[in-house]
């Protein structure tokens, strides 16, 4: 009788035509063709790793020659104090950017973004002594990219809706010390990395990357003639807005953040935790089956991603292993830790298990 | 065909399909029309914006359900003042009719219950297959029906 008659009203719910056709103008309008690298999906981290956004658009800077042109310039992403990130040009020696990175306690990837450009290149040939190149291909079926379930990604948009994919996964492709880019290698599904070596536990790994490391480039043009410049990363002042543990709770608090599983992963209770600058985190959106009894207690891993507005770094697919409480207010509370039975994360988080 | 025609019948094909059943989760969830307009409009610009390849009819229906629920709730995530969603208030209806419309019975439970009802009882939908959409588990989602339906009991005096 409850299904017959809810159904019989529930048909009477429906969108108006109005509706409707505003809606369908509306979609084709934002399906037209537009200038952009690639389809996004945004998210913003609850993970504290070091996913500060950078894209080094870096092309060779040279003296023009009559017939060669080939320019070099650095655009850094910086944040600006509203929390937006604006893509200006800066000079090499003074970069102030985000960089998107990826640290599993033994090796680091910072994304670089290469790009060839200028009149009569041929190919450039990359070189570093500080570490090795490395890439990820994306994939892309009718110029979106593909997205497969529990993969993370990192990207970020611009203050104009823009955005694009900095990492996708955590498996990189090494290619080694040097490496050559023809012109046409440059795609919109290949990503290119500036790997090293970087064994630590020290929960602020970031001061243990160099000061400064270097990239060798070498364009060869068309008519044979070639020339060289070098790229300078320069990390001395840190990688940007947030080293270290990235957010505070009140810039977290700013973004919505859209779990999508949680699962409990352990019974062990932990009694005691250290939470290195985080603190913690509510997150309306947590809801734990069942009612809040003593089954809420234990290590659960969540997957979260979380649409920033315009002019913010996303992550999606992201996962963290939790503590939960409640308070008196029967809200779930997230302290993000790391156990021993999850890998160590960057996130600086170190928490040991007391109890099962 | 050219791009644009093929655009367009897609948008026409995929609204005509499922704008009610956008539309009545969103309702279920907002509990008024003008907030499910919104919402409405805002996940079909989500799925032109998606970057998901789907694969079949059921695929795009699961995506639409979850992003709906999850949109109707971060609509309320700025109003939302750090609390659970507490227990149903007392229905406005005079408890000993039995008349009580039944879609405000369901809308006054905690909206994780009513779209577990929703889904259920109207979209004929398998509580598996209702956890893998919400993406809970199954003993959630028959928890969360077993708790709604002791609820609707009480406040439509029925055998549920």
């Amino acid at each position: 009788m409850f299904e017959k008659q809810y159904k019989n009203e529930m048909e009477k719910v429906a969108p108006s035509q109005h509706l409707i056709s505003l809606t369908k103008a509306a979609m084709r309008a934002e399906m037209e063709p537009k200038r952009q690298r690639s389809v996004f999906k945004a998210a913003v981290s609850l993970a504290m790793a070091a996913a500060i956004c950078l894209v080094l658009i870096g092309t060779m800077l040279l003296t023009p020659q009559a017939d060669n042109a080939f320019f070099l310039k650095a655009y850094a992403m910086e944040q600006q104090s509203d929390g937006t990130i604006e893509l200006r040009e800066v000079d090499l020696l003074e970069q102030t950017s985000h960089w998107s990175s990826n640290f599993d306690g033994k090796e680091l990837y910072l994304n670089i973004d290469l790009k060839c450009e200028g009149e009569n290149i041929k190919s450039v040939d990359f070189y570093t002594d500080d570490g090795f190149f490395a890439k990820q291909q994306l994939k892309i079926i009718d110029g979106k990219i593909i997205y497969e379930a529990g993969v993370p990604a990192i990207g970020w948009t611009d203050a104009e809706g823009r955005s694009t994919v900095t990492m996708y996964g955590r498996d990189f492709e090494k290619i080694g010390s040097e490496f050559t880019l023809n012109e046409n290698d440059i795609t919109d599904d290949l990503l290119l990395f500036l790997g090293m070596e970087l064994t630590t536990e020290d929960w602020d790994w970031v001061k243990h990357i160099p000061p400064q490391m270097a990239i060798r480039a070498v364009a060869t043009f068309h008519d044979g003639k070639t020339q060289e410049e070098t790229l300078t990363l320069d990390f001395s002042s840190g990688m940007g807005v947030g080293r270290g543990p990235v957010h505070t709770p009140e810039e977290i608090r700013k973004h919505i953040i859209e779990i999508t599983d949680i699962t409990k992963i352990t019974d062990a209770f932990i009694s005691e935790a250290k939470n290195q600058g985080l603190g913690e985190v509510e997150v309306n959106s947590v809801e734990i089956s069942g009612e809040p009894d003593e089954g809420y207690k234990g290590i659960w891993r969540v997957t979260y991603d979380v649409l920033p507005e315009n002019g913010t770094e996303w992550l999606v697919n992201q996962s963290c292993d939790v503590q939960l409480s409640i308070n008196e207010r029967d809200t779930f509370i997230l302290s993000e830790t790391n156990g021993e039975i999850a890998q160590i994360s960057p996130s600086g988080y170190t928490v040991k298990i007391l109890e099962e | 065909m050219g791009q644009s025609q093929a655009r367009g019948d897609w948008v026409n094909e995929v609204v005509d399909k499922y704008a009610d059943m956008v539309y009545r989760i969103a309702f279920t969830q907002t509990k008024n029309r003008a907030d499910a307009d919104d919402i409405f409009q805002e996940v079909f610009l989500k799925l032109c914006k998606s970057a998901v390849a789907f694969e079949t009819d059921e695929h795009i229906k699961a995506w639409l359900i979850k992003v709906t629920v999850n949109t109707s709730r971060k609509f309320f995530a700025s109003a939302w003042n750090k609390k659970t969603v507490k227990l149903p208030e007392e229905l406005a209806h005079d408890e000993e009719n039995t008349d009580v419309d039944v879609v405000s019975a369901v809308q006054s439970l905690p909206s994780k219950y009513r779209i577990v009802i929703h889904l259920f009882y109207f979209e004929d939908m398998l509580v598996a297959d209702i956890a893998k959409t919400l993406k809970l588990k199954t003993a959630t989602v028959k928890s969360q029906l077993s708790r709604a339906r002791e609820l609707l009991k009480n406040k439509l005096k029925w055998r549920i």
